[in-house]
């Protein structure tokens, strides 16, 4: 089994082409339930949106895979240009960034960033199994 | 009555994708309604035209506007923004924005959010 990597440019045009390969990608990994889906594919657009708006960097890796029962989502921005100053704002510090991450929140089993030189590391991991989910209310 | 779409130049630099995933169109089921009908997918990528498509069906109504989500196929907390900043700037005009046909996905969004408890959901 193949672990997902797609790398994009921090440009909100390419998220609806990263949702729809990571759509396949699922498909292709056995991962089918609506709910499942719809949630790995929400947190997946929360992550990159972030990364795309408040990173500040030039490139954005995108990396998935399956762990047991869960799909493990990894989005890596470089935090600025090499002789750059960096740009990085704490998106829990802004509005839009912050109700990205109350859905990460809601839907995955928490999040960790990690912050290298000129990286930020953003992981996550979503049930991919429909036990344990709730209708919604 | 036909809504353009806006154009990406009033978006504050953000860039749409060649192809919009996202459609808008408003109708006027009845005198004092609007309705404005959702399609496709609502991201970063374009939900500021969602926005823009809210006001400007919110300008032209002097109710209630319906949001149509019947056709959604994917929302993110874009989207959610987007509809919550046209319900906040219909409230000074006495006008109440109303989500109807709703998808699950965005149901869901709508009950793990704050946000999601300002909307009001036609079921």
């Amino acid at each position: 089994m193949t672990a997902f990597e797609r790398k994009l440019a921090p440009d909100p045009a390419e998220l609806p082409p990263a949702r729809a390969a990571l759509r396949v990608w699922l498909h292709d990994v056995g991962v089918d339930e609506e709910d499942a889906t719809a949630d790995v594919l929400v947190v997946t657009s929360e992550l990159l949106t972030n990364g795309v708006f408040h990173d500040g960097g030039d490139l954005i890796t995108l990396r998935a895979d399956r762990q047991d029962a869960d799909v493990s989502i990894e989005v890596t921005t470089v935090d600025h240009l090499p002789g750059r100053h960096p740009t990085y704002r704490d998106v829990e510090d802004s509005a839009e960034g912050g109700r990205g991450l109350e859905i990460v929140h809601a839907l995955s089993h928490g999040y960790n960033v990690l912050r290298h030189d000129h990286e930020r590391v953003t992981a996550c991991r979503v049930t991919a199994n429909d036990q344990s989910r709730g209708a919604p209310a | 009555m036909a809504l353009t779409v806006a154009p990406p130049s009033i978006s504050g630099g953000v860039r749409f994708a060649r192809t919009p995933v996202m459609r808008a169109e408003s109708r006027r089921p009845r005198s004092g309604r609007a309705r404005l009908v959702v399609t496709g997918e609502v991201d970063a990528s374009n939900a500021d035209r969602l926005r823009l498509a809210i006001l400007d069906a919110a300008r032209k109504t002097e109710g209630q506007l319906e949001v149509d989500l019947g056709g959604v196929t994917f929302m993110d907390s874009t989207g959610l923004r987007a509809m919550a900043d046209g319900s906040r700037a219909l409230e000074p005009c006495g006008s109440r924005l109303v989500l109807c046909k709703v998808p699950r996905q965005v149901l869901r969004l709508l009950a793990i959010t704050e946000i999601g408890a300002t909307l009001g959901v036609r079921r």
